[in-house]
């Protein structure tokens, strides 16, 4: 029955919206919180890469975590949700250029991608997740994938002009 | 709200609380290391520069179109190389062309360096190699102490093929 195909394949982008929401924001939380606690560490990483001034290294080490914090609770919480997934993507652009830099140049170093919590040596293995990432990204983008659940008041709702406002949950 | 603008509002919403955390923790210190203490190639290196571990090119030991090049000094290597290595040290910035004939021959070149003499060596090497026309050159990761730590063939004595 077309009625219940329609249902079946809105019901699985929205399934799929909030399955991509979840991941992306888990990821940059895990992400963020370990550089947000030592945040030297995270600082020495970005040095590594030698493309910064090491000045700079250390006030974009402190302010780099929190952006990814609020992207990722955007992402969770539905709030500004597409904002969310645009700052996530420009980030992800400007991590796969550093790594894809620090690789050829031939630098051996930790992507820095999980401050302390984690190791990962810059390689196709970061740029391939980080890619991955991006296009979970771009598929919250998608005008297509307007509307989403929000946790705490309903959700999205397209406006006849195409923008988002905000709508009570059916 | 427009998507610019969203992403606008996170983003000064995660410069203004990086700024009072600044405010609040002072700067942190970001020093990158001293240039040769990972093997890391000086940031003034030209030139594409590829990466071996010392599990593959162990692999590759017995492949008679891998060649090794020892960028450290003769007397070091007699103390221990990689079995079959070539020795080419760096003292006087080149290689000779008996011994390049002897690396063209081989599909790659892996080179190798001591990395508490400071591994700029056999990136070195590896840059006078690709100069040469050498195309596949690549530097071991970790160097010898990685080598024979991993507890890896090696032999001592000079160099039996070097003209």
């Amino acid at each position: 029955m077309p009625g219940v195909s329609l249902m079946s394949r809105a019901g699985l982008r929205q399934a799929s919206v909030l399955l991509a929401r979840l991941i992306v924001a888990g990821i940059f939380l895990f992400a963020a919180l370990p550089k947000l606690i030592d945040v030297e560490t995270f600082a020495r990483s970005i040095a590594n890469y030698r493309v910064l001034p090491e000045a700079w290294a250390g006030s974009l080490a402190s302010i780099l975590p929190w952006i990814e914090a609020f992207a990722a609770l955007a992402l969770l919480t539905g709030w500004y949700l597409r904002g969310g997934a645009l700052v996530v993507s420009a980030m992800l652009l400007v991590f796969i250029a550093a790594i894809a830099q620090a690789m050829a140049r031939g630098i051996d170093i930790d992507c820095g991608c999980f401050g302390a919590a984690a190791e990962s040596e810059v390689g196709w293995g970061s740029i391939a997740r980080n890619l991955g990432l991006l296009l979970l990204c771009l598929w919250l983008l998608l005008p297509m994938n307007r509307e989403s659940w929000r946790l705490l008041g309903g959700r999205t709702k397209v406006k006849p002009d195409g923008s988002s406002s905000e709508g009570k949950a059916r | 709200m427009d998507v610019v603008k969203e992403a606008v509002l996170i983003s000064l919403l995660g410069v203004v609380a990086g700024l009072m955390s600044v405010a609040l923790r002072g700067v942190p210190r970001a020093e990158a290391p001293p240039e040769s203490a990972s093997c890391a190639p000086p940031s003034s290196t030209q030139g594409f520069v590829r990466w071996v571990t010392v599990e593959d090119a162990q692999g590759l030991l017995n492949d008679p179109a891998i060649r090794f090049a020892d960028a450290r000094s003769p007397s070091e290597y007699e103390a221990g190389h990689i079995l079959g290595a070539l020795n080419v040290p760096m003292d006087k910035d080149m290689v000779s062309e008996a011994l390049l004939e002897r690396l063209r021959s081989a599909r790659t070149v892996i080179t190798y360096c001591d990395t508490q003499s400071g591994c700029a060596r056999s990136v070195r090497l590896t840059h006078l190699l690709q100069a040469a026309g050498i195309g596949d050159v690549r530097v071991l990761k970790g160097g010898m102490p990685e080598w024979n730590r991993q507890g890896r063939p090696a032999e001592a004595g000079p160099c039996r093929e070097c003209p």
